[in-house]
This record gives C-alpha cells, structure tokens and sequence, in this order.
C-alpha cells in the first residue's frame, strides 16, 4: 500500500533542477559524497578524540559541585535532542517539531517502569527509545508527502495533541502532575549517583555523536543527504525516499526519547509539560548554532545554548532573547556554525603548516584515512 | 573583493558574538570586578522594570560565595540600613521571563521590595538578608540546573514564584527549605515524603467549601462553567469539581483554548442551558477578561462568578471593556479591615508610589519574605537546613497580611501549608470600574 | 448556523486570518517561500502601538504611524538581512530560509518582550464609538473596520496585481526567480516591494485584531500559524485563496465549538489540515500553469 512514492509531491518544496548544483556536504552521488565529506576535513575519529577530551576536563570541570552536575546533565539532554532533530533535519530536511512529544515517551517509559512494575529500571529506556521509534515512522508515514513548513505545522499540531493527551490521561500518566519521586535505577544492584551519573551521561552523548557521525559517513548517510539535495535522483537509483526518511525519523525520535529517559533517571520526575516546544526550537537551533556539517555541531550547540541560558548571570532577565540573537548572527554571518569555524580555522593552520614541511618532503595533502 | 568584504564582516560579528559569550562565561566563575562592571552595564540598557533585577544579578556575580557587605548594599538597592555582616542569602527562582512572566514578576517585584525593608530596618539578626534570583523561563528541563544554582551561590532558602507548581522530587533534591510564594498547588507541601517544602496561598483543597457556601448565599443553584483549555485548570477543575457536584447542580462545562481571540460560540452554548450563575475557570489573564467582555455582551444579567486569579492582577483589569466586571465575584483574599494588609498597603505605595494597587500576591511576597526573617531568628542564626525547617515547624499565629482581619498563619512538622482556617480567603467582587471590594453577601469565618 | 452573534465573530476572525494569509501570500509569490514572521509583524505592531499609547502616552494615531513604519522596516529588514543572503548561500533551499524566519520571529517575540513587558496590553479601538448592533448582531468599530477593509483591501490588491505593470512584474518574478533575473527584471525590487507590503498588510491586521483580546509579546506564534492554515486552506494559486482560506478557517473556530464543544475544535482543526495537507496540498484554489 504504501510503496507507492510520487517524487515529484514527496519533496515538492524543492523541485530543484536535474542537474544537481554542487553541495558543500552533500552530493549526489554516493562516491562522492564520501569523498567530499573526507576532503571537507571531516575525520569521525579526530573529532571523537576531541570530544571525548572536552567530556573529560567537563567532568573534571563539574568536580563535586552539584550545580555543575546540573549544568553537564541539561547539556546532555539538550545534546540529545538536538542530535535526535539533526538526523532528520540536517541530513534528510525534514523539520518535525514532534520532539518534545519523543522526549516525553522516553520519560515516561522510564517513569512508568519505575513506579508501576518491578522490572528493571534501565528497561525503561530501550522501551521508551522503541516507542519512540514506532511513534515517529508512524506519523512519518502519515505526512510522507508533506515537506517544509507543512511538515513542521502539522508535527506542531501533532506535539500539541499529544501533551494534551498526557494531561487528561491521568489514569496511565498522572495528569498535570507527572509522575514523580519513583526508585532509582538501578543497574544490576549498582545505583549511580552523581558523578557516575554524569560520567554516564557524557559516555551516551558521545557514543551516540559517534555513532551519527560514522552513519552520516556511511552508504546510507550519504544517500540519505543526497535525498535532501536531489530527492528524483535518489529515487531513480532505485532507493526508495519514504523508506529512508522513515529510518531516519524514528532513529531521531529514538535519540531523542534517550534524552527524556536520562532528564527523568536523573531528576525522578517528569510532567507533561516537562518538554516544551521551546525545548524543539531550541534543539533545532542547536545545530545551527554550532554547525551542520556533522552532528558534533548539535552537541556544540547544545552546550553554548546551556551557557546562554543557565550560567550568565547577567543575563537573567533575557536569556532566550540572548539566544536567538545569537542563532541569528550565526547563521548570517558564519553559517558553518562555530565548529565550522573552528575547522576553517585549524585547516588554514594546517596548510600553513604543510605548506611549509612540503618545502622539505613533499607529500600527499588529503586529510587522515579514518575510513580505510 | 565583495566576498573578501563580506567575510571580514562575519568575522567581526564572530569576535563580537563570541566576546560576549566569553564576557558572560568568565563571569559566573571568576570574581574580576570587570566581570561584574560588564554585568552591570549590560543591565544599564535594559529598561526600569528590569534594572532592579539586574542591580540584583550585578551583586550576586559581585559576591559570589563569599560575600562582602559592599555587595548586600547593592542587593538593597543602595539603602545604607543598619544591617551589616555576612548576609542570609536566599535564593528565587522567578519568572522574569517567558509565559509565567506575567504572573510572577508582581510578586517577584515585592519579595525585592520587603529584602529591601527588612535591611533597612536591621536586617534579621543584624545581618542583612540577600537575594539571588534564578529563572528557568517556564522550561521544567532547566528548574533542576536554575535550583542547583541558586544553592550554589549560597541560597541558605528557596522561594519559587513560577508559573507552574515545582514537582515534590525536585524540591526534596534540593535539600532546603523550599516555599511556594503564591502557588496554590499543596501537593508540594503535603506528606508523604516531604521535608522541605512549604506553602503559604489558600491552598485548593480550601476552595471548594467557600464556594459551595457563595453559591448558596447568592442563591445560585445551576452553575455553567467557562474554562480555559489549559493543565492547570483541567488539574484544578478536577479537585474542585469532586466537592462542587455536591452542593450545585453543573448545567454546563465548555472548555476553549488558553490563547483564544473569540468567546462568543461557548457562550452562545452556555446560553441556552437555564444556568443562574456562569463560573469562569481560567488562570486569569486575557482569556478570563475576554470571557467576561463576551459575558457583558451576550448574557448581561447572569451573575458572574471567576477563581481566583484575576483579583490578583491589576494590569489585567484595564483589559476589560467599561464595566464588563462588574458583579464578578470571586476569591480575591485582601480585606481591607485587616490592620496588616493596612499596613502592607502603606509600606508598597511608600515604594511604589500612591497609584500602585496591592494584591494578594503582594501580600503572600510579603509574608513569605517575613517567615523567612521569622525562621531565621528562631534558628538563633543556625542557617542548616534542619534547624529552619524545625523552626519553620514551630511558627505558629504569625499574623497574615491578607485574609480577614485577624487571620493568622502556622506550621507544624505535619503541616506544611500555612493555612490555618477559611477565613484566610477573602470573596471580592468587582465593581463598575473594575476593581475589587469585599463581597457584602458572602465572608468566610474561622 | 442561524445566529448572526456568531456570524460577525466567524467574520471578524476569518479576515483577521485572510488578511495575514494575503501577507503570506505576497512573499510566496515574490519570494517563493512561507515568512512565518508575519505573525511576529502583527503582534509587534499591535503591542507598539498599545505600548506607546499605554506605557508612553502617545496619542492614537502617531502610534499607529509609528508601530506601522517600524513594522515595515522590520520586515524590509527581513528580506535585505535575513531571507536574501541565506537564500542567496542556500540556492533558494526553502527549509534555510524558514528556518532563518524562525529564528527572526523569536528574536522579535523576546525582544518585544523585554522592551515592552510580558502581560497582555489591552488593543486600541480605531474609533470611539459604541458598538453597532446589526440585526440582532453586536459588532464592535474595530471589526466592523477590519471586515470592510479586509475586504477592499483584497480587491484592491486583486486589481493591482491583475492590471498594473507592478502586479505582472511581482508574478513574473514569483515564477521565477532566475529566468526573472535573465530577462533583466527587477527581482530584487519587486521583492522587496512584497517583503514591505506584507509587513504593512501583516501590521494593519495585528494592530485592528488586538483589541479584541488584547496583545502580547508571544501572540506571534499562534497568529503566525493560523496565516499560514488560511493560505494551505485556500490555496495560493489566487489572490482570492487565503480570503477564502482565512473565512473557513473563521467559521471553523467559531461553528465547531458552537456545535460540538470546545475540545473538538483541536481536532477538527488537525484533521482538516491534515487533509489539505496531505490531499490537497496546493489548497482550495490551485495555480495553473499560465501560458
């Protein structure tokens, strides 16, 4: 029933011509696009390297102090979600604004397991991470033909449904006020605290930054952008576009529903208006904020917007004012985000640097072979 | 060369972007006085309203932990009082922004104000009291990050005046005494598994009996209800409605969306189901004065009755059209015969200049900062979070400045909401130009 | 369906909505793409103008002028410092430009909030009359002035885009943008012209519609939505479509809780956008291809 995909509706925002015009990260033909992606300095496992320091000295940084503690865990529930709208958004340019509704799932599959059975609490995030899933391609497959601002309208709608729900279902969900003050996880008898909790959560962002980042390198990655460019293209090589948008939506809503489990593990609440819609425009300005081109950008972002909002004490009176001022001027002044500013800069080091050993030795200038 | 002069330009918006970034960043952790200059002159463009809670921002980045008595002046807004020493730090997380905005910040402005009086007048102890304010914008995934803040600068007490209720889980992980400023929601305060968390309004379980006893004095016995779509409500629609079934006969129940521009199809509804009185339900705001605007319109002679929340925003009243209020009854908690509302009214138009109208929010701002100084001085100065909250246990007859004259509030160690009889709930009614008096039918007694 | 009462509301809202659709409509046409802003034009217009009349003591119509220019300079600003670079980067990528208007809008909705207060203000009435009774209907001047305007001003603009050189020139463009360019029209001008048009159209309707429940700093979004549900309902193949859209979209605000209740307006306000969205995604009036 559903296989059948009109090319030309599926992605009518944007009848781009035939002939693709060429994309700085993404390109239409699979080779290609891999090959751009290596040249354009991207090296998955340098960028892991980093990030893992950067999770390093943060915990380092949190010490004892429980308001770092807070600071690291909000981050990474706002890395997670801002990597869970990436996966679609970036690299297959569908806007869905029914995060906030896949964050909820993953908090209350977590909440629910722990105060309504004696399972294992950890369950509770594969649950609520699968939910998730089924509820995105689901309502993947219902707007399949919608793309742009109808897509997003109606995921809004959607969200807004859904919170609604949460409030009146209080039998399940316990109405306005949540579910709450329910036992800790557990995992095998061991009972995180503190600082295994963050170093926990700095684990699962970066896993889960890597993970997307060896996918958006992989064949499918690769198609999968090349479908947000040219959709026809994509589909006349015999990929079927519904399928792929499909998978690529219910692994963000899956990512996004391991933020909600992790914000409710850590602070055993959630209610149902614990994820906003402000929480999904933020995350969507994650990854512009600190840049497309791969999904460590999101998880950038989504430490800046944390300091933007929590740690300037300046600025209490204005915070999402501060923020949107910010994404703004970055995306019309330096629309690769601040990594892309960082890997311009370290490129243009680099060549200076070559540049120079070249006068001695000349070798080969392309970037690392991290795919090999 | 147009896109060398365009890249310079980036790059100049970049330095400038991130200048401030780094600007604000460096001063949360270091103490530099250009750290706290910067802080303050960013707050300098902002306008009046704001100027207050930034001269508060400016001092706490000032202080850090260890604060200095330079930084509680500030705090004081510059009053040289007697106060002096290492200041009790509390700890707010208001609104200033974002949806709640509207309703915390009134309340917000006269917990500063009281800060302020208490400073000028001694302090507590002789050490002056400082706030610190947090704001998580009505964004539940930042109040745990905005309270593990506040603790971290000091805070010795929170206060909450959001525009939502703070779950119990998060208040008890706070690990200090924690009180709700006008919240009405009592399941914070409520066993079990409570410690820490306090409540000073008419909590919703007292509601439903004055109501009932309204309904009867003004002989009303089918109710219409008019409610705003919104969590809040549905929430508190539900407890009352449980006690309400029993005493009034509800002919209708129409809901209709929180941000509605256009009544007149629920009413119209309403209109037809032989109802004596129609019960607006709505968190206050715009949605309640468009509702009475269509009222005035559409159904003139059908007594009026509303919750709670519009007799508590003055700004809210210049919305309604000339005398759409008027006849509108419903809890408003200030009574003008009680010598410490008086007494709170001098004190605020002493402030705030002879137009300001003092609501029960104030009067809550006002209390709660003053069982604060009370919880402190009991403690002997013992600023652990089990001594106050022991302390705050043994207040008892500490007199309100709302509620009917005589009205008095208490803890014990098995009741944290401050509530100590119904006469703590005062029914207004508006009048022809819109503004509240006590209602001559119908008084709560103790 | 027999009450005229909720005639006028379904009347009043449906060119509230219609009139933000049309302002839609100019930058679709000329830009080829949805500027959700319009929903922060009108709520920055209708909070200006009460702000200054409220907070600063200006009299009406200096206010009004004043909201109104620096409406259209926000929105002329849309287009030179937002839309046209982004676009210009994106080659006409339309989720880059929607997600730049986006961000536009929130930095309008917190910057008015921080300016200018986060309660409601109370909208200014055009007119010091009392409300008119119209055969058992009662309508205030403020509707009565957004519903005769409303209209004028879709015919108005109906004829202009039909007759005049402007009006050719703005289709032409909105077909397309780069054979625009080769055959030496003026792109950049006729677009601009549609940015200014829709902040001034988009600002007019905000500032008439906010006496009605009053306006404040986050209005934007909600009003930003309902512009755009009057352009997919009527289509923009016509410059008749988002009236049409906009009237429908009124009456189902209004008629459906008046029949079944409030709780299903939500529902039948997803389910019809749903199926436009997904059975008739070009709306009501659909663009033919012009030969």
């Amino acid at each position: 029933m559903s296989t059948e995909v009109s090319p030309e509706h599926s992605r009518a925002a944007t009848p781009g011509p035939l002939t693709p015009a060429p994309a700085p990260s993404a390109a239409p033909n699979p080779s290609a696009g891999r090959e751009s992606a290596r040249r354009s300095g991207v090296h998955d496992k340098g960028s892991l390297m980093v990030a893992v320091v950067i999770g390093a000295l943060l915990i380092v940084w949190a010490g004892n102090n429980s308001y770092r503690y807070s600071l690291v865990q909000t981050a990474a529930l706002y890395a997670l979600i801002g990597v869970g709208v990436y996966i679609p958004f970036v690299m297959g340019g569908s806007l869905s604004l029914a995060y906030a509704a896949y964050a909820s799932i993953g908090g209350y599959s977590v909440a629910l397991i722990a105060s309504k059975t004696s399972l294992p609490v950890w369950l509770g995030w594969f649950i609520g991470a699968a939910a998730s899933a089924v509820a995105a391609v689901i309502l993947g497959q219902l707007t399949r033909r919608l793309a742009g601002l109808y897509l997003a309208c109606i995921t809004f709608l959607f969200a807004q449904a859904f919170q609604s729900w949460l409030n009146s279902a209080s039998g399940i969900t316990g109405g306005q006020s949540g579910i709450g003050g329910f036992r800790a996880t557990s995992i095998f008898g061991w009972v995180p605290h503190h600082r295994a909790q963050i170093v926990m959560a700095v684990v699962l962002v970066i896993a889960v930054g890597y993970a997307v980042d060896r996918m958006r390198l992989s064949p499918w990655g690769v198609t999968l952008r090349a479908m947000r460019e040219v959709p026809a293209a994509v589909e006349a090589s015999g990929v079927r576009v519904s399928m792929l948008n499909l998978v690529a939506l219910g692994f963000g809503a899956a990512v996004a529903a391991l933020g909600g489990s992790l914000f409710t593990t850590v602070t055993s609440v959630v209610t149902p208006g614990t994820f906003t819609l402000n929480l999904v425009f933020l995350a969507v300005f994650m990854a512009l904020l600190g840049g497309q081109a791969t999904p460590w950008g999101a998880i950038a972002g989504a430490v800046l917007i944390v300091e933007l909002t929590l740690n300037v004490p300046s600025l209490e009176t204005s915070g999402s004012l501060l923020v949107a001022i910010v994404v703004l001027v970055v995306m019309l002044v330096a629309p690769t985000g601040v990594l892309g500013i960082v890997n311009t800069g370290r490129r243009r080091l680099a060549s200076v640097v070559a540049d120079r050993r070249r006068a001695d030795t000349p070798i080969d200038q392309s970037d690392g072979d991290s795919l090999a | 060369m147009t896109v060398r002069h365009s890249k310079s330009l980036r790059l100049a918006f970049l330095a400038t972007a991130t200048l401030m970034v780094a600007a604000c960043g460096s001063s949360s952790t270091s103490k530099t006085t250009t750290a706290a200059t910067a802080a303050a002159t960013t707050a300098a463009g902002s306008t009046a309203a704001a100027s207050t809670v930034a001269s508060t921002a400016a001092a706490a980045v000032a202080g850090g932990s260890t604060t200095t008595a330079a930084s509680a002046a500030g705090t004081a807004g510059g009053t040289a009082g007697p106060a002096s020493g290492k200041p009790f730090i509390i700890g707010i997380n208001a609104d200033t922004t974002g949806p709640g905005a509207p309703y915390s910040v009134p309340a917000f402005k006269t917990v500063q104000s009281t800060v302020d009086l208490v400073n000028s007048q001694g302090g507590v102890l002789g050490r002056p009291l400082k706030l610190v304010q947090g704001n998580d914008e009505s964004d539940a995934t930042k109040t745990p990050a905005v309270l593990a803040q506040l603790k971290d600068k000091g805070a010795i007490f929170l206060l909450s005046q959001q525009g939502a209720a703070t779950p119990n889980a998060l208040i008890q992980s706070t690990g200090l005494p924690f009180m709700t400023v006008t919240g009405v929601t009592a399941d914070a305060a409520m066993p079990p598994n409570n410690t820490y968390g306090f409540v000073i309004a008419n909590p919703l379980t007292q509601w439903a009996p004055t109501f009932c006893a309204s309904f009867k004095a003004a002989n009303v016995k089918k109710v219409a209800i008019l409610a705003e779509d919104s969590a809040t409500i549905k929430y508190l629609n539900g407890v009352l409605l449980k006690t309400m079934n029993n005493c009034v006969e509800i002919v209708a129940q129409e809901v209709a969306p929180i941000n509605s521009s256009d009544l007149t199809a629920p009413i119209s509804r309403i209109k037809g189901d032989g109802a004596d009185a129609v019960w607006v339900t709505s968190s206050g705001g715009p949605f309640e004065v468009l509702a009475f605007n269509t009222l005035a319109q559409l159904m003139p002679s059908v007594q009026k009755f509303t919750l709670a929340s519009i007799a508590n925003e003055p700004d809210i009243w210049k919305l309604a059209n000339k005398g759409a209020l008027n006849g509108v009854v419903g809890l408003g908690s200030l009574n003008d015969a009680n010598v410490q509302t008086q007494k709170l009214r001098e004190i605020l138009k002493a402030d705030r200049g002879a137009d300001f109208v003092p609501t029960a929010f104030d009067a809550q701002a006002y209390d709660a900062v003053m069982i604060i100084k009370y919880a402190i001085e009991h403690a002997n100065g013992d600023t652990s979070p089990q001594a106050l909250v022991a302390s705050m246990e043994t207040m008892s007859a500490y007199p309100a400045s709302f509620g009917a004259p005589g009205y008095t509030l208490s803890f014990s160690p098995t009741k944290h909401t401050a509530f100590s009889g119904e006469c703590g709930i005062v029914m207004v009614q508006f009048d022809q130009t819109n503004t509240p008096k006590a209602w001559p039918v119908y008084q709560p007694s103790c | 369906m027999d009450q005229p009462q909720l005639w006028v509301s379904a009347l009043t809202q449906g060119s509230f909505f219609g009139l933000l659709g049309l302002a839609y409509y100019l930058v679709l046409i000329g830009a080829g793409f949805f500027n959700i802003a319009v929903g922060a034009y009108a709520s920055l217009a209708g909070l200006l103008t009460s702000w200054l009349v409220v907070e600063k003591d200006f009299s009406l119509w200096p206010a009004i002028a004043i909201a109104l220019a620096v409406t259209v300079v926000v929105a002329g600003a849309t287009e030179l410092l937002v839309v046209r670079p982004v676009q210009r980067r994106g080659r006409g990528s339309e989720l880059a430009a929607l997600v730049s208007v986006t961000a536009l809008l929130f930095v309008i909705a917190q910057f008015a909030g921080f300016e200018f207060g986060y309660t409601t203000l109370p909208g200014q009435q055009l007119l010091d009359i009392e409300p008119v009774q119209i055969g058992g209907a009662i309508i205030t001047a403020n509707a009565l002035i957004m519903i005769v305007l409303t209209f004028a001003i879709f015919l108005l603009l109906a004829m202009l885009i039909r007759t005049t050189r402007a009006g050719r020139l703005l289709r032409a463009v909105g077909d397309s943008n780069p054979v625009a360019n080769m055959l030496g029209l003026p792109v950049h001008r006729v677009r601009l012209i549609a940015f200014l048009l829709c902040g001034l159209l988009a600002g007019v309707a905000g500032l008439l519609f906010s006496s009605q429940a009053g306006v404040s700093s986050s209005s934007g979004l909600g009003w930003a939505i309902s512009g755009f549900l009057a352009v997919v309902i009527g289509g923009a193949g016509n410059i008749i479509g988002p009236l049409i859209g906009g009237i429908v979209l009124g009456m189902l605000q209004i008629f459906v809780p008046y029949y079944w209740g409030g709780n299903a307006t939500n529902i039948v306000l997803l389910v019809v956008a749903a199926a436009f969205f997904s059975l008739r995604p070009q709306g009501a009036f659909a663009q033919r291809v012009r030969v």
